[in-house]
């Protein structure tokens, strides 16, 4: 459950990253058609929300909100690393 | 000067001035998240898996035998993760003798393992010490170091909130990390760990100044009470003291109350018993709640008869004021957070040490930059960069040399527990003056290396000297010490590439704008111009 | 955009400092004072609040357009929590 969590969490970021021109590029390819942005924001919204709920029955209501935070980061610090280190452009 | 500029100035100063003591609050917070582990890897006689009814079977039997007719017994059960009963009492005081305000270390105490045989324990502080420096400091009065804390918190918090309106843009501007630029480099690297675990930074230091709150800002009991202590009386509830009557009375049986308070919990777990006027009619027994079963800070202590076992009173309900209150301490603490959270928030607090490193490093690289000659830097922005080495790389290595210490130092040394402390300070102290003497990056380099091989020797020496080596927890399948020896050796490689990271930087010869001087890399790696 | 100097900031930090906190424990007594709640409740909840209080005085140090505005905006909420004050003991 805490693993489902963390996923919609990283799914949940990853699409608001999509929103942004330069990482949309990177990710799906300059050729592929810009994905509407308000799908994008309506599909992060709803992933990190069914992340807080994952996070929430794993957890419990209380610690489940406080840990979720702790998720995101975690999500978010890898989503990071991904985007850096395997554009090659480390090294610009 | 824009908003974010006059908040960039009061973002720089407010972490610069007190940089050095967050750092230290930080890290020492952060490897308190693994207390309990600590404390078990530096008692290690102590096995893990506790027999609870044989324990208090045998600690009822001890204290009747060897502190009969205290004022009081204490048995502090080791929690899920933590090794050893603890038992303490304090004797009668006789007439006219005015009682010890604190119990000298060592004096009526007595640790039983986890079958409840009594077992000699060097003394250490183990995990405990970590954890109190983190808000008491060490060698200073306490009430100075919580005083001196606080401030460093209020800080804290202001440099978080100005930081956030200064890189308002930041939300915007993320996910562009750009490892290789230099100053670029640092900002990017503090910039991240500030944002990526924000709210995590955000929540520990508010709750971190909750924790201590009626000290910092007394002016809210000031104005309702006229005193401290009647404050104290309406918010906790205060056991009944009564004094001894001098009717002998067998004490009941411990875990017969022990299974009664865990019910009215509804199902939870105890975590202290105390037993006033043990023996006697008047007898007390109060039992506490271990903290680590609910994010609500607090025993929700229930009081029983000593002689009979009859339930008395408690769980007092509490106001939503003091739950407030108790949820923030719990959340600051962590005590409630199982395995997988307790990472979370050790990454997230990791992220954090490594915010305010980067900061301290950070201003010294801008520092340098923005002079006309950066070879030629003033007094100022040398020593700053050079403390910066002893401080930031020292410490992690010192904390290393706490644990050697509980290695190397004789079992049955008197003073040990202040030993392993000094020792961690002098090599906090060495590693400062290492960073003095030599050029900042001959002086990374230096300690990094240091602190790895002390790691990694740490974890050989354990494996080949102790009984708790990382294969052999392994084999007795004692996760939380292989973990620990694991870390260490996850230590001593992070050091290692930290060290050669520092030797293989080339510092950029880039210009910055306007300047049209050819520069080279001098022998201190710093980007001159050439003559 | 000429920055400050460095009088300017050590002046804005020793308000930000010392008249921050005045005004802060000042508003937390009035605060406890005020809340519609029991004694013990309106005490804590006055205290837990006045941290973020004090940030925010820190922020305005900074934020104000010049010491002047800065020294009588302080000036003036301060004597009003103190009229509050006075008022609610009364």
């Amino acid at each position: 459950m805490i693993l489902l969590a963390f996923i919609l969490g990283a799914a949940g970021l990853a699409c608001l990253g999509l929103i942004n021109p330069k990482h949309h590029d990177w990710a799906l390819g300059p050729h592929v058609q810009t994905l509407d942005r308000k799908l994008l924001r309506g599909g992060a919204c709803s992933a990190l929300a069914a992340s807080l709920a994952a996070s929430m029955l794993g957890w419990g209501a209380a610690q489940g909100s406080a840990g979720w935070f702790g998720l995101l980061t975690l999500a978010a610090a890898m989503l990071l690393i991904l985007r850096t280190y395997l554009s090659g452009q480390a090294r610009r | 000067m824009t908003l974010r500029q006059t908040q960039a100035v009061l973002h720089t100063w407010s972490g610069l001035l007190v940089g050095w003591a967050l750092y230290t609050i930080f890290l020492a917070g952060t490897v308190s998240f693994w207390r309990d582990e600590i404390s078990r890897w530096t008692r290690p006689m102590l096995g893990h898996q506790t027999d609870r009814a044989l324990v208090l079977d045998r600690a009822q039997t001890f204290l009747d035998t060897n502190a009969r007719g205290a004022k009081s017994w204490t048995i502090e059960l080791p929690g899920d993760r933590g090794a050893g009963t603890l038992l303490t009492w304090q004797p009668q005081s006789k007439a006219g003798e005015k009682q010890a305000r604190r119990r000298r270390r060592g004096d009526h105490e007595q640790w039983l393992d986890e079958r409840g045989r009594p077992v000699i324990v060097p003394e250490t502080r183990g995990g405990d010490f970590f954890y109190r420096l983190h808000f008491d400091l060490h060698y200073i009065p306490v009430l100075w170091g919580r005083w001196f804390v606080g401030f460093c918190a209020m800080m804290m918090l202001v440099a978080i909130v100005s930081g956030v309106i200064t890189h308002k843009k930041i939300f915007k501007d993320f996910f562009t990390f750009r490892p290789g630029t230099r100053q670029r480099n640092w900002l990017d690297g503090h910039n991240a760990t500030a944002v990526l675990a924000l709210p995590f930074h955000l929540m520990i230091t508010y709750t971190g100044l909750i924790t201590l709150m009626t000290l910092y800002m007394p002016w809210g009991v000031a104005a309702n009470y006229p005193s401290r202590e009647a404050f104290y009386k309406d918010l906790l509830p205060s056991p009944q003291v009564v004094g001894r009557l001098e009717k002998p009375a067998p004490l009941a049986n411990l875990d017969r109350v022990v299974a009664e308070a865990e019910r009215r919990w509804n199902r939870g777990h105890a975590g202290i018993i105390r037993i006033t006027e043990p023996g006697d009619t008047a007898a007390r027994i109060q039992v506490l709640r271990r903290l680590s079963d609910r994010i609500v800070d607090g025993g929700q202590a229930i009081g029983f008869d000593g002689a009979t076992g009859a339930w008395l009173k408690g769980p007092e309900p509490q106001s939503g004021g003091a739950v407030t209150r108790d949820v923030m301490i719990g959340l600051h603490a962590g005590r409630f957070a199982p395995m997988t959270m307790r990472w979370l928030y050790f990454l997230c607090s990791l992220a954090g040490t490594v915010m305010v490193a980067t900061g301290l490093v950070l201003w010294g690289v801008k520092r340098r930059e923005k002079l006309a000659n950066p070879a030629q830097a003033h007094i100022g922005i040398r020593l700053i960069e050079r403390f910066n080495v002893g401080f930031i790389a020292g410490l992690p290595v010192a904390m290393i040399g706490f644990l050697w210490a509980n290695r190397l130092i004789d079992s049955a040394a008197k003073g040990r527990a202040d030993l392993e402390i000094l020792a961690m300070f002098l090599l906090w102290a060495f590693c400062i003056l290492v960073g003095l003497g030599r050029p900042p990056r001959q002086g990374w380099i230096t300690v990094f290396a240091l602190g790895s091989l002390l790691a990694a020797g740490l974890a050989l020496f354990d494996q080949i000297a102790t009984p708790t080596g990382l294969v052999s927890s392994l084999m007795q399948r004692d996760i939380a010490m292989a973990g620990m020896e694991a870390g260490f050796i996850v230590v001593a490689l992070v050091f290692a590439l930290l060290a050669r990271k520092v030797a293989r930087h080339t510092p950029s010869t880039r210009l910055p704008r306007g300047r049209h001087t050819r520069m080279q890399v001098s022998k201190a790696g710093i980007a001159v111009p050439v003559e | 955009m000429r920055g400050w100097s460095g009088r300017e900031i050590g002046a804005r930090g020793a308000v930000a400092l010392v008249g921050g906190y005045g005004i802060t424990a000042l508003w937390c007594a009035v605060v406890a004072r005020l809340l519609p709640m029991s004694r013990v409740d309106a005490t804590l909840t006055a205290t837990m609040l006045s941290f973020p209080l004090y940030a925010g005085a820190a922020i305005w140090a900074f934020a104000a357009r010049s010491l002047t505005r800065l020294c009588a905006t302080g000036a003036l909420v301060g004597l009003l929590g103190l009229l509050v004050f006075v008022g609610a003991s009364l």
